[in-house]
């Protein structure tokens, strides 16, 4: 065992705030660390100190590994804990902090490096024996056509470093495949500095199924209930809930056990993820990938379970032994989560980020209602990162109550003149196909016609229009009253020599 | 009557006030609110209805951002249609459709270009996104050079269509 008395936490917005929230709980001190653009930034005011690293690039400050090992050193930290995304999964930082002398907070850094390629990955399935999508790499483009072809169209062009649809194509015609391979290198390199992309076959109706788990040093693992997360635009998640509607508790079951038999075929430790996809159609799961890193969803199963993720990482890190065993954690699991990813984006506009100052801020509270947030009135999203806001998280008896719930924090969830994609999430929550647990990953296309544009009726047009006037009537009383104030010191400065 | 622009609907309505109670006539429906201030929030009493409505409220110069119940409500004074004459433009011109970095810049001025070509490449939160010419012509002027930071519908490349 070994003891950690100070942390770096190499992030920024809502994942700082919420690792340093975990920090102070244990007493364990919190170091931030912050680019140019950032230094007005909220995830700054929770450090017990932070420092400055470099230009509002990510490459330069948030990805610079040399600069952030530094601060590490200077601030005597003895860990540092990456988040999820910029260097959470960058195995070649993980050996770096280590040959530091630092604590990593993740997986083992050789593990992150077979898991991080997902070509590597799915040979690790294979060897656990759990099913992976059919598929396979790209040595040059007339054997990525045969396999294509072999596959059948639409197939999915993949990088082998992704995460978050980045580097992430699909491709309906053999034409169009060369240009896409091409493309999705190219972000690929600029995401996660590594071209390498592979082909995988596309399944209609698909289910994005992950468990969470935990593995400490001395093999214990714990895994929890699945989270459902096939809500997504642009391959890119924004609800999830747990436990699914689409999967019963015996297939859970099923999954969770095979997610821990990959971790730990994989010599995995810390917490992690392991994401499938599930055919509905077919009641088949596949291995998709393993997320090395603490993942922008984990407060769905926390809210379920009563767990704290990022408490039981630093416990894993300091070499204890995980103090419960699965039956506990079983009898814990109660209710249901959901989690909305709160983006800055424009859902009537193609999902047109909508960058800017937030003018105005107001966060819905209650018992059951969960924000983790990066920002506050007056904070600006930036063109350099992701245009992540917050999550709102709700937490209910069951499955109906939680939608309930959830939408009634939207709808207290008011943000301007920065535009969300809250409306469209107000649409999904009450949806009728989302309501009855009906929806696999293609629900935001296949009912864009009911989720989008749609403007209603108001029921208060009236108290609108009064308000408007109501203001109008306010801004011009207040300038009279500035110019007759303006008066006043006058009259102060006279009295005062009169008495 | 006068007018006001709700959710992008233009209404007409008759109102007068008197110190914070005002007088709506809405569709012949006839209303009176009392206006009461809390900080960002305002509550609004319909004493004949017995009705009370708490709005939160944002005031950006023209426009006024308000809450209530599980709607959000954007409420500004009419707006001249102007759209008309971009539409006529966009078949030459490619703008910048989100904030972004120009990655790449794949022709250069006079260069021959032909429809679906990419034009462009701008990357914008880490995704790229090709921007593409929706006619055949050549490159008349480019606005922009690689790395440069680009807002919302700016002006990126002309291309002369040649009729």
């Amino acid at each position: 065992m070994r003891k950690i008395k100070k942390v770096l936490v190499a992030n920024r917005g809502e994942i700082a705030i919420r690792i340093m929230k975990t920090l102070k709980l244990l007493g364990i001190g919190a170091v931030g660390v912050y680019s140019e653009a950032d230094k007005l930034s909220k995830h700054i005011s929770y450090a017990d100190e932070a420092y400055h690293i470099g230009e509002p690039e990510a490459l330069k400050s948030y990805l610079n590994m040399e600069r952030i090992i530094d601060v590490a050193k200077k601030a005597n930290c003895d860990a540092i804990h990456p988040g999820y995304g910029f260097l959470a999964e960058n195995h070649i930082f993980a050996k770096m902090v280590e040959d530091n002398g630092l604590i990593w907070v993740g997986p083992p850094h050789d593990c992150m490096r077979n898991l991080g390629d997902k070509i590597n990955s799915r040979i690790i399935a294979q060897k656990a024996n759990i099913p992976t999508t059919p598929g396979g790499t790209i040595e040059d483009l007339d054997k990525a056509h045969e396999l294509a072809d072999k596959l059948g169209y639409p197939i999915l062009i993949k990088a082998s470093a992704g995460g978050g649809g980045k580097g992430m194509r699909i491709v309906h015609d053999s034409k169009d495949l060369e240009e896409s391979i091409k493309i999705a290198r190219k972000e690929a390199q600029a995401a996660f500095s590594d071209p390498t992309v592979y082909i995988e076959k596309y399944i209609e109706d698909a289910h994005h199924i992950e468990i969470q788990f935990l593995l400490d040093k001395f093999g214990n693992g714990l895994y929890f209930p699945e989270r459902e997360c096939s809500v997504q635009r642009r391959y890119q998640k924004i609800i999830e809930e747990s436990p699914s509607p689409t999967i019963d508790r015996h297939t859970a079951q099923e999954i969770g056990q095979a997610a821990i038999l990959i971790a730990k075929t994989a010599g995995y430790y810390s917490a992690g993820t392991v994401e499938f996809i599930y055919d509905k159609k077919e009641k088949k799961y596949y291995f998709l990938e393993v997320n090395a890193r603490i993942q922008v969803e984990h407060p769905v199963t926390e809210e379920i379970s009563g767990v704290d993720l990022v408490a039981l990482q630093i416990d894993i890190a300091e070499e204890k032994p995980l103090e419960i065993s699965q039956n506990e954690l079983n009898l814990r699991i109660n209710g249901h989560a959901i989690e909305s990813r709160i983006y800055a984006e424009d859902p009537d506009n193609n999902f047109m980020p909508s960058i800017g100052k937030i003018e105005h801020y107001r966060e819905p509270t209650g018992n059951g209602i969960r924000v983790d947030s990066g920002f506050f009135k007056g904070s600006e999203v930036l063109i350099h990162y992701d245009p992540l806001i917050a999550k709102l998280i709700v937490k209910a008896p069951n499955r109906t109550m939680a939608i309930r719930k959830m939408y009634a924090a939207l709808s207290d969830y008011h943000i301007a003149p920065v535009k969300t994609i809250i409306p469209l999430l107000k649409n999904i929550f009450q949806h009728e196909k989302f309501v009855n647990g009906d929806y696999n990953t293609r629900f935001i296309e296949t009912y864009a016609a009911d989720l989008f544009n749609t403007k209603k009726d108001s029921k208060y047009v009236s108290e609108a229009i009064v308000m408007f006037n109501y203001l109008k009537h306010k801004k011009h009383q207040a300038e009279v009253d500035e110019y007759s104030q303006s008066l006043q010191p006058y009259w102060d400065t006279i009295g005062y020599w009169r008495g | 009557m006068e007018k006001l622009q709700v959710n992008g609907n233009i209404v007409e309505y008759e109102i007068s006030s008197k110190e914070n109670e005002f007088t709506i006539t809405l569709n012949a429906e006839k209303n009176t609110y009392s206006v009461f201030a809390y900080g960002d929030e305002y509550l609004l009493f319909n004493a004949e209805e017995n009705k009370f409505q708490v709005l939160d409220v944002y005031r950006d110069k023209n426009k006024v951002f308000l809450w209530a119940g599980d709607e959000e409500l954007l409420v500004e004074e009419e707006q001249e249609d102007i759209s008309a004459e971009n539409v006529e433009l966009s078949e030459n011109i490619i703008k910048s459709p989100m904030p972004g970095i120009i990655k790449e810049i794949k022709f250069e001025e006079g260069d021959m270009v032909k429809k679906g070509n990419t034009i462009i490449v701008l990357e914008s939160m880490k995704v790229l996104n090709e921007l593409k010419s929706s006619i055949d012509g050549v490159i008349k002027k480019i606005h922009v050079s690689v790395n440069a930071q680009v807002g919302p519908l700016e002006l990126l490349v002309e291309i002369d269509g040649g009729e």
